[in-house]
């Protein structure tokens, strides 16, 4: 299987799926997340795979979806076209079912995190059974900042309530030191020995019985969707849908996003955004 | 597709369960194509409606039991499957049925004939469901020793009812089905056609934006209420229904064997007689 977004590698029982978009740190497009899609797939019918890793090529993990508008985004994601009802919950359930997927994976998962790790790129690596961070990663969702709301549910069930809230509400950044310590990450290492790390983890877990790995990752699954994980991932869809369809920005002197982004260029809108949280400290 | 059809008007699209001479039993291609299907339906913007049909005598007479190769072979206690893949084989099954209790359109359900196990699921899990008053509706899983998938039962039924039915494996008609809340309406067979018809009409004629709505808040709504939930751990009961061995402890009914012995019909008799004999 070759791909154009991500290499996809199987070396022995390992799967290794890199996003790549390097020039773009990884942000995500409609073309990318189809062959995550399907490498995913593959990874978990593959009866050889016995453990995933995901990771991103060049100097960022993943900055989010692709914010800049171009052909190969999804156009529903801007109020300004006006999308359907229909489409707009379609994608929505298409994008949490992707994370569900992910959290549900019959096999262990691990995340490769350097550099920016941001928006949906949270959501892979809170999906995953474990993330091990380079001591350079950043890792945050800005999505409030823009009038959006993200993917809550794993937020919550992995950091806990304050925590999620200030992070989701302030649209801040943190770096890996204090994700280690809240628990987002499992681990932080120097740069230097991120590779022997997740080289490590991956021969640990691959030593104990696959089936017990099974049956402990599914009572762990089963537990979490019984303190309602999947319910929590259609209301995080729904509020998205209506955070397009309440068109944020719309207020005077509210910072409109969108605007900014098409007349001035995407790096702009990002500092014109990020300015004033700034001089607050945030 | 072969153990699909799939057919589409300007308002409805049908997608109806094709091996009529097995009774539209479910196997592991026909479950791949119907998921296909699905998603084909799903991405059909010009639709709303879409009814879910079995070609022949009967809706579906549930899982197919009638040997190798036309099942999953996790289904067979006696193989010896590892977990992972029992557990991932029930999870697929699950996946379609919710999938199709989640789906984003109007769902109508058209019965005829045997509604049995996972046919039974389709039907529930349609958002309405229409059937001939002489439909048979229930879940034998019990007798042969495996789990049901419990959730919509539980959910669409009382407990009180979808006990009885479930432990027991009682089989009931179209009329006690409405009674109890598994369907919408029994009407008798010749009126069949033209009720399902006219509900699909009907739904065709809702704004799609206000129709996706309500779909949404009540597919949320019951996912919240554990619905999603129960899938999985009915899914896990199933697995781990396989791997007890069920019909192993002696002097008790073991369906695969006597299966393999005396073939499908004579197995069902047999494992049936004694429950009609107590009048279920």
């Amino acid at each position: 299987m070759s791909f154009e977004n991500i290499i996809y590698k199987k070396e022995g029982k390992i799967a290794t799926i890199s996003l790549n978009r390097p020039a773009k740190l990884n942000a995500l497009n409609e073309p990318l997340l189809a062959d995550f899609d399907e490498a995913l797939n593959d990874a978990g019918e593959d009866k050889k795979v016995a453990l995933l890793i995901i990771q991103g090529e060049g100097r960022a993990f993943c900055a989010g979806y692709d914010a800049s508008g171009d052909e190969k985004t999804d156009p529903a994601f801007d109020w300004r076209n006006k999308p359907m009802m229909y489409d707009l919950y379609t994608r929505e359930r298409r994008r949490q079912d992707r994370i569900e997927n992910l959290a549900r994976f019959p096999k262990p998962t691990i995340a490769k995190i350097q550099g920016y790790c941001l928006e949906a790129g949270c959501s892979i690596i809170l999906a995953c059974d474990f993330a091990i961070a380079a001591e350079d990663a950043q890792f945050g969702d800005p999505s409030v900042r823009m009038g959006m709301c993200t993917d809550l549910p794993l937020w919550y069930y992995v950091i806990g309530i304050k925590r999620a809230k200030e992070l989701m509400l302030t649209g801040r950044t943190m770096d890996a030191a204090e994700a280690e310590r809240i628990g987002l990450v499992t681990k932080t290492v120097p740069a230097g020995q991120i590779d022997e790390e997740v080289r490590n983890l991956a021969q640990t877990l691959m030593t104990s019985p696959s089936d017990a790995l099974r049956n402990n990752r599914e009572a762990f699954q089963a537990a979490l969707e019984a303190r309602g994980l999947s319910a929590g991932f259609r209301f995080a869809g729904d509020m998205r849908v209506f955070s397009v369809l309440q068109r944020p920005g719309s207020r005077p002197r509210e910072f409109n996003f969108f605007d900014v982004r098409d007349k001035k260029g995407l790096k702009a809108a990002f500092e014109e955004m990020n300015a004033p949280f700034r001089k607050l400290g945030y | 597709m072969s153990c699909i059809i799939y057919e589409k008007t300007d308002e409805v699209i049908r997608i109806s369960f094709n091996r009529p001479e097995k009774l539209n039993a479910v196997n592991d291609d026909l479950l791949k194509e119907f998921d296909s299907a699905l998603k084909e339906a799903e991405g059909d913007d010009t639709v709303t409606a879409v009814v879910i049909k079995g070609s022949g005598t009967s809706f579906c007479a549930g899982y197919d039991i009638g040997g190798k190769g036309t099942s999953e072979t996790g289904f067979d206690f006696r193989s010896s499957g590892d977990v992972a893949e029992l557990m991932e084989q029930q999870w697929r099954r699950q996946k379609s049925i919710f999938n199709l209790a989640r789906f984003p359109k109007s769902t109508i359900a058209h019965v005829q004939g045997y509604c049995l196990e996972i046919g039974c699921s389709f039907a529930m899990a349609c958002d309405i469901s229409f059937a001939d008053e002489k439909a048979k509706f229930g879940d034998p899983s019990v007798r042969m020793g495996l789990t049901t998938d419990m959730p919509l039962w539980y959910h669409l039924v009382t407990h009180r009812k979808a006990k009885e039915l479930l432990f027991t494996g009682k089989i009931i008609d179209g009329i006690e089905a409405e009674r109890i809340g598994i369907i919408t309406k029994a009407v008798p067979a010749d009126q069949l056609d033209q009720e399902v018809n006219e509900m699909a009409l009907t739904v065709s004629l809702t704004p799609f934006d206000g129709l996706t709505n309500n779909l949404e808040g009540y597919k949320t709504g019951t996912d919240a209420r554990s619905l999603a939930a129960g899938w999985r751990s009915s899914a896990d009961k199933r697995a781990f229904g396989i791997l007890q061995r069920p019909g192993t402890r002696s002097g008790e009914f073991n369906f695969l064997d006597v299966r393999d012995k005396k073939g499908l019909k004579a197995a069902l008799a047999e494992m049936n007689a004694p429950y009609k004999k107590l009048g279920y």
